[in-house]
């Protein structure tokens, strides 16, 4: 039990899960922008399809949320501005599962376009399990965003270096 | 503090990064948007069409005609059941559109012609109407009245009223 414990403890810390978490989910954001970038007018469709915002606003959020996507992968990946990539990305998930909870209410039934999975035969139609995986990936942005160090990071490796030079 | 001071500060650096990302993406790479003003948008609602499509209309009944020239022309011939509505001057061609707007917001599509194929009164007009709330296509015969006669179809003169 106490070992446990010390391995929670050690996870909220920061261990290596703490860094292999954070860098999937990088990984997760980098591939999902990556297939929204390409196709910015199919995913404004996808956003469309939500019905909650006015239609003059889908273009700008189909041209902004691949590359915001993108960029918060870099930056959670490479561990680099950590604490900012991952506020931004509970604040993504947040708003994600708010418009999942909406259409859901509505008795809406498509294609989520959150991460692209289809393509790998993992169905993200609109439904509970969608708001479930939200809630889970929020959690574990919430961990890295309070871990007090992150392994394998950009900002490790610099924190050492400056350190080593003191 | 401090640090949630910072971190915001990062945030709103990311955001308009990814901002700055999305627009350059968007021009850059295939499958993005193009953006256009709303009148462009309104005038695509016009579209050319040859004088063979506008006889499919003239013969369906389902057209109604509008001739763009001068009202002297419209006199001298005209296709049978057009309305003359001048595009030129504006002041006359806006009277035109308010004394004809019940039967140009009738069922019929509406099919504009004028007196050459290099002659702009016939999308001048269009454009009024644009301007002036009409939301659906507007077709241009390619050409005008010219192409029109070319072919030989149904053409009133003012011989033919005269009764000649």
């Amino acid at each position: 039990m106490g070992m446990i414990r010390n391995f929670a403890r050690s996870v909220v810390y920061g261990n290596q899960l703490t860094a292999l978490l954070r860098v999937l989910c990088g990984a997760l954001f980098l591939y999902s922008g990556f297939f929204k970038v390409l196709d910015m007018e199919g995913f404004g469709r996808v956003v469309d399809m939500y019905a909650m915002l006015p239609s003059a606003l889908v273009p700008y959020v189909a041209i902004v949320l691949p590359s915001l996507e993108l960029i918060l992968g870099a930056l959670l990946a490479a561990g680099y501005r950590i604490r900012a990539a991952s506020c931004l990305s509970m604040l993504l998930m947040v708003v994600f599962t708010v418009a999942i909870m909406v259409n859901i209410a509505r008795g809406a039934n498509f294609e989520c376009g959150c991460f692209e999975l289809s393509r790998f035969g993992i169905p993200e139609r609109i439904g509970w399990p969608l708001v479930i995986r939200d809630a889970a990936l929020f959690a574990v942005f919430g961990l890295v965003l309070q871990a007090r160090r992150h392994l394998f990071s950009l900002e490790y490796y610099l924190e050492k270096r400056t350190l080593s030079t003191l | 503090m401090k640090i949630w001071k910072q971190t915001a500060r990062e945030m709103a650096v990311i955001i308009l990064a990814a901002c700055v990302t999305g627009t350059v993406l968007n021009l850059v790479l295939p499958g993005g948007y193009v953006f256009v003003s709303k009148e462009t948008v309104s005038y695509r609602k016009i579209s050319m069409i040859s004088a063979d499509e506008a006889r499919l209309k003239y013969d369906g009944r389902t057209a109604l005609f509008i001739d763009a020239r001068d009202p002297a022309e419209y006199e001298q011939a005209r296709i049978p059941g057009s309305v003359s509505i001048p595009a030129e001057p504006e002041s006359i061609s806006l009277q035109g559109i308010r004394a004809n707007f019940d039967l140009l917001q009738g069922p019929r599509e509406l099919v504009i012609y004028c007196s050459a194929s290099s002659c702009e009164s016939s999308e001048t007009l269009a454009r009024r109407f644009i301007h002036m709330g009409y939301s659906r296509t507007l077709y241009i015969i390619e050409g005008g009245l010219p192409a029109w006669q070319e072919r030989k179809f149904p053409l009133e003169t003012a011989r033919d009223r005269r009764g000649d």
